[in-house]
């Protein structure tokens, strides 16, 4: 049987496109040539990256005292970008596992970017930990490996150890979901590829997909396996990275709203990244049939949502650090709204509190330069977060001697600026070669929200009282019926097997 | 076909609540005496009156809850433009009808100690000033012309949408088109703010303040994680209380399956916020804070260590495997079990600040839960009865009756 989807939903495909011309405009970036501007903008970047890799390596020659950090604020920048980084890579996950759970289809134009902007986003975040270590090259000793150390063994009580574990697992499976989905896609592209040495590498990916029916039946159960893993994983990494301070008894850390909160904060910081990304992206690699102002405003009501929820939190913790009568936690947050560090604290009650109200307005939430202004000042927002969390806490300690500020030094800055541009090289690089929409996927759901006649007409007016049957469905083609069949079926299975 | 209050039907909703009165009686005259000379640190003296009261606060709050998630729930289906949900949308909109009266007898308890029926809030009969230094700095959020505008407020708006929600589904009924629905989904959009700061708020004063000293910035959404488990849990089984009459046909297997991930998800997300909230207090082992957990612990740990693992393991193992979350006898067991220890949670919440070592579940505590079931159930059956089973012209209705195959 067919779904008929609700005639008030708006299409999720515009323009009337056959099956060909998905495959079509997906593989399109990677067959052509790529236009000045990516090379101006892959320059740009590739610099950044340069530079920052310079950082990283004078860093390690020289040792971290380079870092503005000292006595007293001995976690400063490079946490606060590893928590910004692996709170960006929240997004990828959400949109590819719980999305799939929740039955949303709109997360198929959008899952492959995302779950590879996780993969960078986690890549970043992991290198701050290893070059705050000082000596990266005993990196390894954070792992219970049998040695000959001694006594010095992991902590098993730290949640930085936690951390690792957490991480390197989410990483893991992020990086496995990912591949399995690109699989039949590079095949698509493998069979278009004229050239014998791409030609040669597309089919090394592909791992000998052939598309016949044993395929598929393995492909969609190892999804669903992956997807079930991945869910919990999304609410674990942030959690874990949360007791990294809630663990403590620092007042201003120490809060036991900070896994759900953290983990709220990571997807919409998340949603904000993939939104930055998504609004160039679908300009000029021409996606804009595919990922449409419908996405983009549901995105958008999710970063309200999530910014919702993160403002909530705020002033809950706010609230009870009055109402707790603990002193030092009261004046933790006092010297956060007041104290010297005042305008970071503003900041991000602007930015993350303030700025996503205006997605209340259904005008904003489908204006592309707004958005996008909108999804930068997020991100802005969230670093000033973590950074407010994370230095007003411990600048001023019990012990009013050892009070400080706490300086940046251009290391500091330029580890943080090569990360940005490192991050854009690998994504860059990666929407010249990948297939950047699930093309295969996106294909099964064409017949039930692409616009097609009566949809078409559905989209503008709502309330035409029509009834709407697949014979009326326009202009799919008769000869796909009985895949579209199959796929419909098969998404059903999918959604029937959840967990 | 409608559903139909059938006089056996509500011969057993009122019985068991005139069983659950009974036992409950029962319990007052002849379980209740040994708490006659309970005397509090402060020297005050609970009387065997502050146990009643503790059971009838209990469960007021927990079916106060069952509704409002429902009334969240609806909501919420709203503004995520849910489809599947429909076919059961009356079903919620029944079970959040008993709101009013749940919503206006916890606030009724509060106010009875308000005038000194009894101690459960330790604040309400402290003298500002007289040496409870915590209680002193906090006189302000449980002040008289603080407290009851705040709660007054906040139930009044849920009383509201309760309202709302009903008026205009039947509204939706008759006259159809897509104005009613969008209108909905803007105002369910509004009501969640209101709810998202509502849940938290509310349940500072009315739980977290039983506890007067204590504090936790997470309690909010623990106690909102548990509820909305709850209310799924009571419309999940009331959905199959129906479909074994022959009705709701239109909601096939898989729309209870449904039902059923949410049972199993909401599980996780309530063990998820427990193990938080108790993991970084028991980590940091901060004296303030531990106290919440010291009592409970040390003087109920069966109860409070049997209600966090059952809580945990029975929807996870039973539930997980695909075919279970469609089972209805699956479903019926692990149900009843989570609204029993779901119960125990909410009761360990208030019991061990309200009457510290001397609470018990005995034939008092049993007895009122019933007679509180039995009304609650008489009222959602009589809402349910009072109008069409499923609705008509909701814009998602089509779509979601064939979701599932």
């Amino acid at each position: 049987m067919h779904v008929v989807e609700a005639e008030i939903r708006e299409p999720l495909i515009l323009g009337e496109k056959s099956y060909n011309d998905i495959t079509e405009d997906v593989c399109a970036p990677i067959e052509g040539k790529a236009n000045s501007l990516w090379y101006f903008v892959f320059g740009l970047a590739g610099l950044l990256a340069l530079w920052g890799i310079g950082n990283i390596l004078y860093t390690i020659g020289v040792g971290i005292g380079v870092w503005g950090l000292n006595k007293t604020v001995g976690w400063a920048w490079d946490i606060t970008n590893f928590v910004w980084w692996v709170g960006i890579g929240h997004a990828g996950t959400l949109i590819s596992a719980v999305l799939l759970l929740f039955r949303q289809r709109w997360r198929m134009a959008i899952n492959r970017s995302a779950e590879a902007m996780t993969i960078f986003a986690v890549m970043m975040a992991a290198l701050f930990p290893g070059i705050h270590m000082g000596r990266i090259w005993q990196a390894y000793w954070v792992l219970p490996l049998p040695n000959q150390f001694g006594s010095l063994w992991p902590n098993f009580n730290s949640p930085l150890l936690w951390d690792v574990f957490a991480i390197s697992t989410y990483f893991s499976v992020s990086l496995v979901f990912w591949y399995i989905g690109l699989v039949p896609d590079f095949a698509s592209v493998r069979d278009r590829m004229i050239k014998p040495l791409p030609k040669k590498i597309y089919s090394i990916l592909a791992f000998g997909w052939s598309g016949n029916a044993k395929h598929w039946n393995r492909f969609e159960e190892v999804s669903l396996v992956l997807a079930g893993l991945a869910t919990p994983l999304v609410f674990s990494v942030h959690s874990i990275v949360s007791m990294d301070f809630a663990t403590s008894v620092i007042p201003g850390w120490h809060t036991t709203i900070f896994p759900p909160y953290f983990v709220a904060g990571a997807v919409f910081s998340g949603f904000a990244m993939v939104l930055t990304l998504m609004l160039i992206m679908r300009k000029v690699l021409k996606l804009e049939d595919y990922i449409t102002l419908k996405h983009i405003e549901y995105m958008n009501i999710i970063i309200m949502l999530t910014g919702s929820m993160v403002g909530v939190a705020y002033l809950t913790e706010l609230f009870v650090a009055w109402y707790s009568g603990v002193e030092y936690e009261g004046y933790a947050f006092m010297n956060r709204a007041t104290g010297p560090y005042w305008w970071a604290y503003a900041a991000m009650m602007t930015c993350n509190v303030i700025s996503p109200q205006l997605m209340w307005f259904k005008k904003i939430r489908r204006n592309l330069v707004i958005t996008f202004i909108l999804s930068i000042i997020v991100n802005i927002g969230m670093w000033f977060e973590r950074f407010v969390i994370i230095v007003t806490s411990i600048h001023r300690d019990y012990i009013t001697s050892s009070w400080t500020q706490f300086h940046p030094t251009y290391v500091d800055m330029g580890v943080f600026l090569g990360t940005i541009g490192l991050f854009f090289v690998l994504f860059l690089l990666y929407s010249r070669v990948f297939p950047v929409l699930a093309l295969n996927e996106v294909k099964t759901i064409l017949r039930a929200t692409g616009e097609f006649g009566v949809k078409k007409a559905k989209s503008t007016v709502f309330n035409v009282e029509n009834e709407f049957t697949p014979s009326e469905a326009g202009n799919a083609p008769a000869s796909d019926d009985s895949s579209e069949e199959s796929s419909d079926d098969a998404e059903s299975e999918e959604n029937k097997e959840q967990e | 076909m409608d559903y139909v209050f059938s006089d056996k039907t509500k011969k057993i909703t009122l019985g068991v609540g005139v069983v659950g009165l009974l036992l409950f009686l029962l319990g007052i005259l002849f379980d209740n005496n040994e708490y006659a000379t309970l005397v509090a640190e402060d020297g005050h003296n609970y009387g065997s009156i502050q146990r009643i009261w503790v059971s009838l606060l209990t469960n007021s709050i927990f079916f106060f809850f069952i509704s409002l998630a429902m009334l969240f729930f609806v909501a919420l289906q709203y503004a995520a433009e849910v489809s599947w949900s429909v076919v059961f949308k009356r079903v919620y909109e029944a079970i959040m009808s008993a709101l009013p009266l749940m919503a206006a007898l916890v606030v009724l308890i509060i106010a009875v100690g308000q005038v000194g029926g009894h101690h459960i809030y330790h604040w309400q009969h402290y003298e500002v000033g007289s040496g409870d230094h915590l209680l002193d700095h906090k006189a302000f959020f449980f002040s008289p012309a603080f407290y009851w505008p705040v709660l007054i407020f906040f139930m009044g708006a849920f009383w509201f949408f309760v309202n709302y929600y009903r008026k205009q589904s039947l509204k939706e009924d008759e006259e159809g088109g897509t104005r009613l629905h969008f209108k909905n989904f803007a105002k369910s959009a509004f009501f969640l703010v209101i709810f998202g700061y509502g849940s938290s708020v509310i349940t500072w004063q009315i739980i977290m303040s039983v506890d007067a000293h204590w504090f936790s910035t997470l309690f909010g959404w623990y106690v909102f994680s548990g509820m909305w488990l709850v209310g799924m849990v009571y419309a999940t089984l009331l959905i199959i209380f129906l479909k074994s009459k022959g009705l709701l046909t239109i909601a096939k297997n898989g729309h209870l399956h449904d039902m059923g991930k949410w049972m199993f998800a909401l599980s996780f997300l309530w063990t998820y916020l427990f193990f938080s909230q108790f993991m970084l207090i028991w980590y940091a082992d901060i004296p303030e804070e531990t106290t919440y957990y010291v009592a409970r612990i040390n003087d109920y740990p069966w109860l409070y260590w049997g209600m966090f693992f059952l809580n945990f393991a029975v929807p996870m193992l039973a539930l997980m495997d695909a075919d279970a979350k469609r089972n209805r006898i699956a479903l019926v067991i692990v149900g009843c079990l989570i609204i029993i220890f779901h119960w125990i949670d909410v009761f360990m919440m208030i019991s061990p600040g309200a009457m510290k070592t001397e609470a018990s579940i005995g034939i008092l505590e049993i007895g009122s839960f019933f007679l509180f079931l039995g009304i609650f159930t008489f009222i959602v059956l009589k809402a349910l009865a009072g109008r069409p089973l499923v609705v008509k012209n909701h814009p998602y209705l089509e779509e979601g009756k064939n979701i599932h195959h």
